[in-house]
C-alpha cells in the first residue's frame, strides 16, 4: 500500500489524506479523505455496470464531459462504448480537481487512450481559461458524473457548473487577440463590463473617432439582439 | 468613361429570404459592372443561401450563434464573444480596400460595420454613421429606404427596386442568378419528363409545385384548403401536383400527413436550396406561402401564386415576376408587424380567408387559361395582385377580388410622387391607371390633397420666415421652433402622399451635424427650400392626374361600351 499525505488546502476543498489501495483483484484504488473512489472488490465490474446504463445514450453523441477521473476505470468502459458507436471519432473530456490523482492514474498506466483530455486543478478560473475546454463545452457534450468523485468534490463540481466568468474589462482583455483592440479597452481597464465601458467611454463621446467605437457598438447591438 | 468599381462588399445580416432577394441586385450590378469582384457578409447560419447565389466571389461570415452562446452563457467570458466578432470583422479589413461597401440589410449592426469600414473603403451605399453618429445617406433612395418606407404601412415601392436604385442599377430580367447542380437538373428533368409521359392523355400535362409549409403555422395554407387544393389539381386532367418541402422533420410530417389523405399516391420532393432551384426550373407553376421559396422562384422566373399571409410585407417584398400573382387577405385587415400578428388570434386566422378556389383561379390566370377573373368568384375579403412595370421598377396592382380603392389610390399616388421626385418626370402609365379609379373618390382625394398642400405651404412659409428672422433672442428661437413643430405634424398625416416630403425633411434635418439650429440656419433654410420643391412635385402629380382623368372621361364619353366606375370589387384587369 502506498500512502501520500497532503495537508495543503486548495480553494474550499481540503485534501486531508490521500492513499492508494489495492482491490481484491490487485487493481489500484485511490482513497481521498477516506473515500474510496472505486470498488475495493472489483473496480472494473463496477465501472462496466455504471456505464452500461449509458450504452444507448451515446449512439448519437460522440462528445462526453465526465466529472471525476479517479483511476479511470469508468473512462475505459466509456471509451469502449464510444468506439463501438463512432469508431475513433469521439472525444472525452474529464474534469478532475485533484491533480495528484490524475498524475497517479498516468503513473500506474491506467489512463486509457488518446481521445481523452483531462483538465485538472482546484482553481476554476484556471480551468476555464483553457481554450480547448471552452471549444469542447461549446459543442454541447453529454455530461456524466462519476458518483464517488462527484460526492467527494460536490462543491467543486457544483461551482464548475454554476461558474460565472468575470465580466470586468481587465479579465475580458485576456481573451482579445488584437493588440489594437486590447489597447483601446485598456483605456478604461477598471470598467465592470463591456456595457459599462460603452456607457462611460463611447456613448458619452461627442465624436466617434475610433473604428473600435463602431466595432463595440456593432458587437453590443448584435449580442443584445438589437437590430 | 465610367470606371467600374472592382471590389464591392454587400453586408446582409438578414435571413434566407432576404439573402436570396439580394441576388436580384447582385445580378444587375454584375451585368452593369462585369469586372467587379463581389463579396458578401452574412450570418454563418444562413451561408447556404449566399453560397447558392451566382456572381459572388467571396463569402464572409459572422458566427452569430457562437457569439450569442458565449454571451448568454455565464460560464464563458464576454471576451470570447468580442474576440470572435473582432476576428471576423478583421477579415474584412485585412489586405482589402473596398471600392464600395453596400449596407444592404440596413440594421444597426450592419450600419456600424459599414461605418467602421470607412477607412477601408472609397464609398458606401445605403446608410452609415458619421463621426457624430448621424446618418449619412448615399443617395435619395437610401433616405427613402431608411426613413420613409419604415413609416408607411403600404409601401409604394418594393425593396428590390429600392436596393437597385441605391446601387444605381435596375432590375434585369435576363440571366439566372442562382447556382444549380447539373446532376440535380438532369435528374429532375428526367423524373419530370417521366411524369409528363405517364400522365399525358389528350392534353399537355402541367406540373404544379405546391409548397406545403411556411416559417409559421399562421402563414400556411390551412390543412383543409391545402387538401382541397391538391385534390382539385389531382382531379384536373391537365394538372399534376407535386408536394414540395424542405428536408426537415416538420415538412416531412406535413407531407406524409397530406399524402395519407391521397393513399400515399402523391409525388413529393424534399429539396435543399441548391436542389430546389433544379426542381423549380422544371415546374410549370408554383403555389407557395413560403417567402424564401417565393424569392427563389422569383429569381428563376417561375410563374408563381404567392400566398401572402402573416406579417409578410407584400408591397415591400412581394413577387417581382410579371408572370406571377399574389393572393392575400384584404390588406386593410392585415398587419405587417410580426409582434402584432403573433399577439392576435384574429390576424393569425386571416389564412382561413383564402379558399382553394381562389388559388385555383389565380393559377389558371398565370397559366393563361383565363385572361381575366370576370367569371371567377373570388372569396370575400381576398385580393389578387399582379406586378406591373414603370420607370422606377415594379409595383402591384389589384386585378381581382375585394380591394379598398382609397388605400390603393394613396399607395399608387405616393409612388407617382416618388417617381416624380427621383426622375423629375411623371409616370403617365401609372397615372393613367390611377385615373380609372372611381371618379368621385378621385375628386374628393384630390380636393383633400390640395387643401393639405395649401396648409403645408402656409406652415412651411411660416417656418421659413422663422429661420430668416432667427436671432439669438429667446422669443425668436421659440417662434421658429413652434413653426417647425407645426410642420413636423405633417409626418403623422393620414395621407402617405402628404407624409412623404414631411418625413424626408425631418430626416434630413435630424442628419445635420449640429445640435444648434441657429448656428446651422443656412442649412436648415436650404432643407426648407427642398421641402418646398417636394410640395411642387406634389402639385405636379395632382395636376397630371387631373389631366389624365379629363382625358379618361373624354375617352369614356366617346366609347360608351367601356365599363363604368369601380365599386371596390373587380373581376377584370385594370
Amino acid at each position: 500500500m502506498e500512502m501520500n499525505h497532503h495537508s495543503n488546502s486548495i480553494q474550499n476543498f481540503k485534501v486531508k489524506s490521500y492513499e492508494v489501495k489495492n482491490s481484491r483483484g490487485g487493481l489500484k484504488v485511490p482513497v481521498v479523505n477516506e473515500v474510496h473512489l472505486h470498488s475495493m472488490y472489483d473496480p472494473v465490474k463496477e465501472a462496466k455496470t455504471f456505464m452500461s446504463k449509458y450504452e444507448t445514450s451515446f449512439e448519437s453523441k460522440n462528445k462526453v464531459l465526465v466529472f471525476g477521473l479517479g483511476y479511470a476505470y469508468h473512462i475505459y468502459e466509456l471509451c469502449k462504448i464510444l468506439e463501438r458507436n463512432h469508431g475513433g471519432n469521439y472525444q472525452v473530456v474529464v474534469i478532475e480537481p485533484n491533480e495528484q490523482v490524475y498524475r497517479d492514474c498516468i503513473k500506474y498506466n491506467l489512463f486509457p487512450n488518446k481521445n481523452i483530455k483531462v483538465f485538472s486543478g482546484f482553481d476554476l478560473e484556471r480551468v476555464y481559461a483553457e481554450r480547448d475546454l471552452i471549444d469542447f463545452l461549446i459543442s454541447k457534450p453529454a455530461i456524466i458524473s462519476h458518483p464517488a468523485s462527484f460526492e467527494l468534490y460536490r462543491t467543486y463540481f457544483e461551482k464548475f457548473m454554476k461558474y460565472a466568468a468575470p465580466t470586468g474589462i481587465a479579465d475580458i482583455t485576456k481573451y482579445i487577440e488584437s493588440k489594437e483592440l486590447r489597447s483601446y479597452l485598456y483605456s478604461d481597464s477598471n470598467a465592470r463590463s463591456i456595457d459599462h465601458y460603452l456607457r462611460d467611454n463611447v456613448l458619452t463621446k461627442e465624436k466617434l473617432n475610433s473604428s473600435h467605437d463602431h466595432l463595440l457598438l456593432a458587437y453590443s447591438h448584435l449580442s443584445n439582439g438589437e437590430f | 468613361m465610367k470606371t467600374s468599381p472592382t471590389n464591392i462588399l454587400f453586408i446582409n445580416l438578414k435571413r434566407y429570404g432576404d439573402i436570396f432577394n439580394m441576388a436580384h441586385t447582385i445580378k444587375a450590378y454584375k451585368q452593369d459592372n462585369p469586372e467587379s469582384k463581389i463579396s458578401v457578409l452574412v450570418f454563418k447560419e444562413f451561408v447556404k443561401a449566399a453560397n447558392a447565389i451566382n456572381h459572388i466571389d467571396e463569402v464572409f461570415t459572422i458566427d452569430r450563434e457562437q457569439i450569442l452562446t458565449f454571451k448568454k452563457n455565464q460560464i464563458f467570458s464576454d471576451g470570447l464573444a468580442l474576440n470572435l466578432f473582432e476576428n471576423e470583422i478583421h477579415q474584412l479589413k485585412r489586405d482589402t480596400h473596398w471600392d464600395i461597401v453596400f449596407n444592404y440589410s440596413n440594421d444597426r449592426v450592419s450600419t456600424h460595420i459599414t461605418s467602421l469600414l470607412k477607412e477601408h473603403s472609397t464609398k458606401h451605399m445605403g446608410i452609415r454613421f458619421n463621426s457624430y453618429c448621424n446618418v449619412e445617406y448615399s443617395n435619395e433612395w437610401a433616405l427613402l429606404f431608411n426613413d420613409v418606407l419604415t413609416d408607411l404601412k403600404y409601401s409604394p415601392v418594393s425593396f428590390v427596386d429600392t436596393y437597385n436604385q441605391i446601387a444605381t442599377t435596375e432590375l434585369k430580367d435576363e440571366g439566372i442568378p442562382l447556382k444549380t447542380k447539373e446532376e440535380y437538373n438532369k435528374t429532375t428533368h428526367l423524373n419530370f419528363s417521366e411524369i409528363r409521359r405517364m400522365e399525358e392523355g389528350e392534353c399537355e400535362i402541367k406540373i404544379i409545385g405546391v409548397q406545403v409549409s411556411a416559417s409559421s403555422n399562421y402563414k400556411m395554407i390551412p390543412r383543409s384548403e391545402l387538401i382541397a387544393l391538391i385534390d382539385e389539381l389531382y382531379m384536373t386532367p391537365e394538372y399534376f401536383p407535386v408536394l414540395l418541402g424542405a428536408p426537415t422533420e416538420r415538412d416531412r410530417e406535413i407531407i406524409n400527413d397530406i399524402n395519407s389523405e391521397f393513399n400515399n399516391s402523391l409525388v413529393s420532393i424534399e429539396a435543399d436550396f441548391i436542389a430546389l432551384s433544379s426542381v423549380l426550373l422544371n415546374l410549370d407553376a408554383l403555389v407557395t406561402p413560403d417567402t424564401s421559396v417565393k424569392h427563389v422562384a422569383d429569381l428563376l422566373k417561375v410563374p408563381t401564386v404567392e400566398i401572402s399571409l402573416g406579417e409578410s410585407p407584400l408591397f415591400k417584398q412581394g413577387t417581382m415576376n410579371l408572370k406571377s400573382v399574389i393572393v392575400t387577405p384584404h390588406i386593410s385587415l392585415r398587419s405587417f408587424k410580426k409582434k402584432e400578428v403573433e399577439g392576435s388570434r384574429e390576424l393569425k386566422d386571416l389564412n382561413y380567408k383564402i379558399k382553394y378556389t381562389d388559388i385555383i383561379s389565380a393559377l389558371q390566370y398565370i397559366m393563361g387559361e383565363i385572361s381575366d377573373f370576370s367569371n371567377e368568384k373570388i372569396s370575400h375579403d381576398v385580393t389578387i395582385y399582379q406586378p406591373h412595370t414603370d420607370g422606377i421598377g415594379r409595383y402591384l396592382m389589384p386585378i381581382a377580388g375585394d380591394f379598398n380603392e382609397k388605400i390603393e389610390l394613396e399607395r399608387l399616388c405616393a409612388r407617382a410622387l416618388i417617381h416624380y421626385k427621383t426622375t423629375n418626370k411623371d409616370d403617365l402609365t401609372l397615372l393613367d391607371k390611377i385615373s380609372t379609379f372611381d371618379s368621385s373618390l378621385l375628386s374628393n382625394w384630390i380636393e383633400h390633397q390640395k387643401n393639405a398642400i395649401t396648409d403645408t405651404s402656409r406652415d412651411l412659409l411660416a417656418t421659413l420666415r422663422g429661420i430668416i428672422q432667427l436671432t439669438n433672442e429667446k422669443s425668436s428661437i421659440n417662434n421658429f421652433l413652434q413653426a417647425l413643430a407645426v410642420l413636423f405634424e405633417r409626418c403623422d398625416d393620414a395621407s402617405d402622399f402628404i407624409k412623404i416630403p414631411a418625413i424626408r425633411f425631418r430626416s434630413r434635418l435630424e442628419a445635420l451635424n449640429t445640435s444648434d439650429l441657429s448656428a446651422s440656419a443656412k442649412e436648415v433654410e436650404g432643407l426648407l427650400y427642398e421641402y418646398k420643391s417636394d410640395i411642387q412635385f406634389q402639385v405636379e402629380v395632382i395636376k397630371t392626374l387631373q389631366e389624365r382623368m379629363r382625358k379618361n372621361t373624354t375617352t369614356r364619353t366617346r366609347n360608351t361600351s367601356r365599363p363604368g366606375a369601380h365599386d371596390g370589387t373587380i373581376a377584370r384587369g385594370l
